[in-house]
């Protein structure tokens, strides 16, 4: 079930009524549960035996974790729900891009490996789910959380169908204290998540989609296009992914201050970032802050010289590049980022002192464009399906052979497209600017939060595109 | 109780400001389309005045074949075209129903036949939602066939306008004409090898349209107008690539009981055409006249 469709609506309409109805805590783990598991199931219900399987081993191991007291067989179990949940990941997500790297790699040398791929399902969302699982067995073991001993509870923790299928990742720490007390909704949850709802649909129906048939058109058959054209297409597919999954994130954290959850915020404002590590606190925070805590500190973070620090970013950005998907397109954007992340750093006092003289202002503006060209850049080989596509696509954009706007078709289209892309900036720049205003406007007047979200509906009636097309990182 | 009106009045408060609001945004741009000079705008507005004497009805390549800015400077006639791009027989069935009850002036009417083998296989009524406030059997069209948007527009009238085609209302608000609007590009230089990787092709009759088209020669001929059927160019090179344009031609002719002027192989220019299936405005004024000359 996806959001943007009209079964979702229907079950989150019953459900949610249901919801305010039941007021025992019990009751309201298994309304969750039993929605959470309709919702995965809707889309294919034989996928739900991984959820449980994921459930119930996460829930024994963090018990005998936690029970222990022999370090190494804490660190025995810690390793079982490692290899059970990332070998889950492995078999469903990369069996058949290793085992295809792998002949590749053996055909390039000489050799004719007689290994066979087999056609497997990625399951909807099955990174998320299994990054939230893990920090729940890794943080029993570090001491910082204590286990859940009501099934139900957990259970209803890792399946939370607001963001089970894309995020925001909400590790237990944060997620499971919540469902300890029964949740009181106020008119501030309504308030904020209606409001949230309305803004994740609004980024997604009418900016992201709206984008969309233009940026598939150009990627698939750029030879129409020309290079100028080619930098626009790209910098209108940093602007859809952006809206398609900040909108994704907007909706499911809505949705749980809805229920009476508190989901952290997943986007910052990215493209406004001054540097790359700025950006990597602004954008998919959930997932960033994961791997710095649970992938870059344990590997020594920034504790051993530069060059282990290096090596650290490197590997925690692969694997990141990795983590949304087998193909080696994702692994050259996670290097990409590892690169601009390394430059930065090894440039910082170079840079600090040319810049000196330079008013403060300026610099930053300076940084901020450089960090969304250079972002731009790595999104050619995150949105292409191979690596001859994204450099199909950079040649064409390097060739400089057109500077001009005048083939782009439809132009109607296009126009659309244009004051789109021009809503968004001034949205985005207004909220940059006065951020904290426009919170407590917000906040202390209603009826104008009423009007703006209106005026978004009535956007996304006018503008929308209901095609129910999918979030792009559903197949993540 | 205190505490559950807390919350309801604030959204009944922000369901007032939704659904009044939705209600001044949709007279404001029912106000500006009839403003509009698109064609369907002016064919729909209620004080629309259509006094023309020849009329051109097909999809995108009558569109590009019937030039009427060219037509009405060269023969000194009012000329329209009703042609729309992807536009089929039935959808267009009712603009001419639309259209004739509002113009007894009408004397010819050229139809380009070829919207009846369009590829596209459904009649999209919904496309023009836009409209369905102004024409009933658009609305009972839409209902047939596209329940979710008939009941969409009916609890949320603003969803009527979600479409292109408001754009190109929009800016055919700052123009006196949409009439001039035609293909003014040449083909582009990948045109030719994509030609030769196509396979054979078989157009196939739409036998919905088929009945309709039969029923707007009879509507139109009612009305004292005479009707000239005729298939529009090809580029000469996409032509080799069609098997049955000779079959279908013959069965059109043999359901309508009409003659169909031939001028697929007329235009043997590259440099006449805007892609593999439309004339540019330089082919579309060699076809105009050539349609002219026929009913002078």
């Amino acid at each position: 079930m996806i959001f943007n469709s009209i079964p979702f609506l229907i079950f989150f309409i019953v459900f949610y009524c249901i919801y305010l109805l039941v007021e025992s805590k019990n009751y309201r783990h298994k309304l969750i549960l039993v929605g959470s598991y309709f919702f995965y199931g809707w889309w294919d219900w034989r996928f739900l035996s991984l959820i449980l399987f994921s459930t119930i081993v996460d829930y024994i191991l963090g018990q005998k974790i936690d029970n222990e007291s022999s370090e190494s067989k804490r660190k025995y179990f810690l390793r079982l729900s490692l290899l059970s949940n990332i070998g889950l990941l492995f078999v469903f997500k990369y069996f058949n891009f290793f085992v295809d790297s792998f002949i590749d790699i053996g055909t390039a040398m000489g050799l004719s490996p007689s290994l066979h791929t087999v056609q497997i399902i990625l399951p909807v969302g099955i990174s998320f789910y299994t990054f939230q699982t893990l920090s729940y067995t890794i943080d029993i073991y570090w001491r910082k959380l204590k286990p859940e001993s009501d099934f139900i509870t957990f259970a209803s923790y890792v399946s939370f169908f607001p963001q089970l299928v894309a995020g925001p990742i909400v590790r237990a720490v944060d997620l499971l204290p919540q469902f300890s007390l029964l949740q009181k909704i106020t008119i501030e949850h309504i308030r904020i998540g209606l409001s949230l709802i309305v803004l994740g649909y609004f980024k997604k129906l009418v900016i992201a989609d709206s984008l969309a048939p233009l940026v598939d058109d150009a990627f698939a058959y750029p030879i129409n296009y020309t290079s100028l054209n080619m930098m626009l297409i790209v910098v209108m597919y940093s602007i859809q992914i952006y809206c398609d999954f900040s909108g994704y994130s907007d909706i499911a954290i809505g949705l749980g201050k809805l229920l009476g959850f508190d989901f952290p915020k997943n986007f910052n404002l990215p493209y406004f970032s001054r540097n790359f590590s700025e950006f990597w606190k602004r954008w998919h925070i959930s997932l960033s802050s994961w791997l710095r805590d649970y992938l870059y500190i344990p590997l020594g973070g920034n504790r051993n010289g530069s060059f282990f620090t290096h090596r650290n970013l490197m590997i925690t950005m692969l694997l990141g590049g990795l983590w949304h998907g087998a193909n080696w397109t994702f692994v050259v954007w996670g290097f990409l980022h590892g690169l601009y992340l390394i430059l930065q750093r090894w440039s910082k006092p170079m840079l600090s002192f040319i810049c000196r003289p330079i008013p403060k202002s300026l610099v930053g503006l300076l940084g901020v464009l450089l960090t969304f060209v250079c972002v731009n850049f790595a999104w050619i080989f995150f949105r292409s399906q191979s690596l001859s596509e994204a450099l199909m696509i950079i040649n064409k954009i390097g060739s400089l052979d057109s500077m001009s706007f005048s083939g782009l078709k439809p132009k109607f289209q296009l126009i659309q497209s244009m004051l789109i892309v021009l809503v968004f900036l001034s949205g985005e720049l207004i909220y940059y600017f006065w951020k904290e205003n426009i919170d407590r406007v917000f906040r202390d007047k209603i009826y104008i939060n009423a009007f703006v979200c209106s005026v978004m509906l009535w956007m996304i009636l006018l503008l929308g595109s209901f095609s129910n097309n999918n979030f792009i990182y559903f197949q993540f | 109780m205190y505490h559950k009106m807390k919350i309801l009045k604030p959204v009944l408060l922000s369901l007032v400001i939704f659904f009044v609001g939705q209600w001044i945004v949709v007279q404001v741009i029912d106000a500006v389309i009839s403003k509009s000079s698109f064609r369907y705008s002016q064919l729909f507005s209620d004080n629309a005045l259509l006094d023309h004497k020849v009329v051109c009805i097909g999809n995108s390549r009558g569109l590009n074949s019937f030039y009427t800015p060219y037509v009405n400077k060269t023969y000194d006639v009012d000329s329209y075209n009703l042609s729309f791009n992807g536009l089929r027989m039935p959808m267009m069935e009712i603009f001419i129903d639309e259209y004739i009850s509002k113009n007894s002036d009408l004397e010819h009417a050229f139809i380009e036949v070829t919207n009846i083998i369009d590829p596209d296989t459904l009649v999209r009524y919904s496309a023009f939602n836009i409209y369905s406030n102004k024409s009933k059997v658009i609305q009972d069209k839409i209902f047939e066939t596209d329940a979710q948007r008939y009941w969409t527009t009916k609890f949320f009238p603003l969803y009527r306008y979600n479409t292109e085609k408001l754009f190109r209302i929009l800016y055919y608000v700052l123009k006196p004409t949409d009439q001039d609007w035609i293909n003014r590009y040449r083909i582009p230089i990948t045109l030719e090898a994509e030609i030769e990787s196509l396979e054979q092709q078989y157009f196939q009759i739409h036998q919905e349209d088929l009945i309709s088209l039969s029923r707007v020669i009879k509507k139109l001929e009612n009305q004292d107008v005479k009707v000239v059927l005729f298939v529009a160019p090809y580029l000469p090179r996409y032509l080799d690539k069609v098997s049955n344009l000779d079959a279908v031609i013959t069965e059109i002719e043999t359901q309508t009981n009409k003659a169909i002027i031939d001028l697929s192989d007329f235009v043997q220019n590259t440099e006449l055409f805007a892609d593999r299936v439309h004339t540019n405005e330089g082919g579309a004024e060699i076809i105009s006249d050539t349609l002219m000359h026929l009913i002078r």
